[in-house]
């Protein structure tokens, strides 16, 4: 039987594959961002590609430097965003693990995530001269407001008819509904997939879930993301089912804050390991369990959704979803990952840290790296920083 | 009578320190050039848009936040953290990445100073952004009622208005002659001063005498001035120390928050101002901060912007491009390749000034910059 690992290969090829395939027959390309509603996209029948996602292969890859550099020579600043440099280096310089990139067609951007995306996606679409299509979906510190939601909704309705007008391809709400219900089916299952970790001891930790994660950032709205996370889900009950825990021996359980560290992310994953501590949950994989969508209001329940998520919010809300996380994982701990790249996800940590130990009780660990430029990362410094963190958590 | 803005744009915060010794009024603070400080002044505040102040640590802002983010953010923490001004309210907007974060940032650091975000859109291109904005300031107004405890007052506000876009329509007009007329190291304190200082007082102290013309005996190039906010006005001194006159401005100091209209007939007039009409006012208010010339924060029809400088720096016979970026900037990081390529397109190069703590230009930034001058001379 395969393995999660192998059946994660393969829809990743037969993604490609297919999204060359579709592009040769004429079916439109979008390049999109992480945080971009989807689901209209697919309705029309046009193929997302996901530069984000692509640029953490790359690094987790160890392709991560020369593509930084290669955006570095053309001016771009070291500062910004390794996500940014590493596709702007693979643009140029056409390397990436999946082969040959279908070119896009159109570029659409929600700046849901960070501020970032929209002078990215603006550079892709300048270079590649297609339309580049914004959905602005406003910053809070508090959960939308009516006047916000309205605001994006209108605008998603505007872009699905621009999508509709440049592809020439028609739209039927019916459409929309049937994709916003795979989202929906996949979500489901990636929040029940994720809460394994809350088990103690857990069957499902964030090592993992930086892993399978993939489906539910480039196929949510298909059908490949729900049978995947099924299969998934399915295998890690059998796991539970024969007593196979993630961290033999579990010691301590630990909270993640912020993107994976791509570049070291195997050699973390076996310190956590070598010292039985469970990396139980995080605040980036959890960031697809929405549960706003509904297929019977698709466009209203699409703007909320779309605005109301971690990124889109303030430190505040980090530090609430953390004491959550805490609480409901039981954690021992937690730790922050300070991103110099994810600048929105990352300031502020210290503060953050503070009042999630004053509110938990439990210790945190402000950890610097960054997801995807492996000159800014050094397992030796991590390892150094988080050998007496573990061995405070397991001292009986 | 001039003295006091260099005074001013060289220490805001002792000005403003001394400014609060001597004044009834609350002080009320933000750090963009987007917010409208006529809301503050009519809940009663004198508002004030707080100049990056730059310094070698950030002691109290480094407990909170790390150092990838911009020293003109992180010196807003530090100020307010550092109870450095008696800092009665805040009124905070959304617009870039560090801007956002800032109001949870000193919520998280156990800052009490309320704080009241106003909401903006990122768009500037769509009547429904316009919307956006307009129910954005009366939302805000709604929120800092209740947060900071007091009245926005329609005949302060209608008085506010006028002075307050007085004020930036003689900004405006000053800009517009910067480097022919106007000297610009007096214009930049002069912009910096009017951020600091109450609004009557401020355009007193600017009509009080003829505004210093640029030396003209001396042999100068004409420079484009880009970036963000004048880190500080050191940079425009060392500038003027080389032999660059800065000709063309596009700074939110300078021209860009100058731009923001108030289409409402209620402001025309600052010493007679009309019946108030609040809710006219406010949508005035937020459309004008859609309507505002706008820097790479905003989305707005692609390629305009870099068009509309380079352009501009054609008809003003610019020589050399001086781009002031801070450090982690992320909004002016993303344009300059495209700004300097077009510039150089154009025929003006450009040299990239990055300030992070450091007030003035370093030794090897002059060095570049005459070398430069000397290039094009
Ligand atoms: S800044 Fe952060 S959220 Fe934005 S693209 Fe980069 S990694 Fe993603
Ligand atoms: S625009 Fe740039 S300098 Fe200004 S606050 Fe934002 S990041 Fe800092």
């Amino acid at each position: 039987m395969a393995t999660p690992g192998k059946r994660l290969k393969r829809l990743i090829a037969g993604q490609m594959l297919a999204s060359r395939g579709l592009k040769t027959l004429g079916r439109p390309v979008a390049w999109v961002t992480s945080g971009a509603p989807v689901e209209p996209l697919l309705a029309l029948g046009v193929i997302p590609f996901y530069p984000e996602n692509h640029s953490a292969i790359c690094a987790a890859k160890g392709m991560g430097a020369p593509l930084c550099q290669q955006a570095e020579s053309m001016r771009y600043s070291r500062d910004l965003c390794s996500y940014f440099r590493v596709d702007l280096g693979s643009q140029v310089t056409g390397q990436s693990p999946f082969g040959v990139i279908p070119a896009p067609d159109l570029v659409v951007a929600s700046n849901n995530i960070c501020g970032t995306v929209q002078n990215w996606f603006r550079i892709i679409a300048q270079r590649h001269g297609v339309p580049f299509l914004f959905v602005d979906t406003p910053y809070s510190d508090n959960p939308p407001t009516r006047a916000e939601v309205e605001y994006v909704q209108t605008q998603l309705q505007e872009l699905t008819q621009k999508v509709a007008g440049l592809t020439g391809r028609k739209f039927k709400e019916s459409d929309l509904v049937r994709v916003e219900k795979n989202s929906l089916e996949a979500l489901k299952l990636w929040a029940e997939i994720l809460h394994f970790g809350a088990e103690k001891p857990a069957y499902f930790t964030s090592f993992d879930a930086f892993v399978y994660m993939y489906p539910i950032v480039t196929l949510r709205g298909t059908r490949w993301a729900v049978w995947f996370y099924k299969k998934l889900l399915q295998d890690i009950k059998d796991r539970r089912r024969h007593g196979q825990q993630s961290v033999p021996g579990e010691r301590a359980r630990v909270v993640w804050d912020n993107i994976a560290m791509w570049p070291v992310h195997k050699g973390l994953r076996k310190f956590f390991m070598q010292h039985n501590i469970a990396l139980v949950t995080d605040t980036y994989t959890d960031a697809w369990r929405s549960d706003h969508l509904d297929p019977a209001k698709p466009f209203e329940s699409m703007a909320l959704s779309y605005t109301d998520i971690i990124l889109n919010h303030g430190p505040m809300f980090r530090v609430n979803k953390l004491i959550a996380m805490v609480r409901d994982f039981k954690a021992d701990g937690f730790i922050l990952h300070s991103n110099r790249s994810c600048k929105r996800w990352s300031l502020g940590a210290y503060a953050v840290k503070k009042m999630v130990t004053k509110a938990t009780g439990v210790p945190g660990l402000v950890i610097d790296g960054d997801m995807a430029d492996p000159r800014a990362v050094s397992l030796d410094n991590i390892k150094h920083r988080l050998e007496p963190f573990f061995e405070m958590l397991t001292d009986e | 009578m001039h003295e006091i803005f260099l005074e001013i744009a060289r220490d805001p915060i002792g000005y403003l320190q001394s400014w609060a010794k001597g004044s009834t009024r609350e002080l009320a603070l933000t750090f963009s050039g987007l917010f409208p400080l006529e809301l503050l002044d009519a809940m009663g505040f004198h508002g004030v848009w707080l100049p990056p102040v730059l310094r070698n640590r950030y002691n109290r802002a480094d407990t909170m936040l790390q150092v990838f983010m911009c020293s003109r953010a992180r010196s807003f923490v530090d100020v307010v953290a550092g109870s450095e001004l008696p800092v009665a309210a805040i009124g905070a907007v959304t617009d870039c990445d560090a801007k956002d974060v800032i109001p949870g940032v000193l919520h998280a650091g156990g800052c009490e100073t309320p704080v009241v975000t106003l909401r903006m859109p990122i768009r500037v291109d769509t009547p429904a952004a316009v919307d956006f904005a307009v129910n954005g300031v009366r939302h805000w107004v709604a929120e800092a009622e209740h947060a900071f405890n007091r009245r926005l007052d329609p005949d302060l506000l209608a008085g506010a208005c006028a002075l307050r876009l007085r004020t930036r329509q003689r900004l405006s007009e000053m800009f517009q002659k910067l480097g022919t007329e106007v000297d610009p190291v007096f214009a930049y304190s002069a912009a910096v001063s009017a951020q600091v200082m109450e609004p009557e007082a401020f355009l007193h102290a600017l009509d009080a005498a003829p505004w210093p013309k640029p030396d003209h005996k001396r042999r100068m190039i004409p420079v484009l001035m880009s970036g963000s906010e004048l880190p500080n006005i050191k940079i425009i001194e060392d500038l003027a120390g080389l032999g660059a006159l800065i000709v063309l401005d596009d700074t939110e100091t300078g021209t860009r928050a100058a731009s923001r209209p108030v289409q409402h007939p209620g402001c025309q007039d600052a010493e007679t101002p009309p019946p108030p009409d609040l809710d006219g006012l406010l949508e005035a208010i937020g459309a004008g901060i859609v309507y505002k010339k706008h820097g790479p924060t905003k989305v707005s029809p692609a390629g305009n912007r870099i068009q509309g400088i380079v352009s501009a720096a054609l008809d003003r016979g610019v020589q050399a491009a001086v781009l002031g970026l801070f450090k982690f900037c992320d909004p002016h990081a993303f344009e300059a390749p495209a700004l300097i390529e077009q510039l150089k397109m154009a025929g003006i190069h450009s040299i990239v000034v990055e300030t992070d703590k450091e007030t003035g230009l370093l030794a090897r930034e002059r060095t570049r910059l005459q070398t430069l001058l000397e290039i094009v001379e």
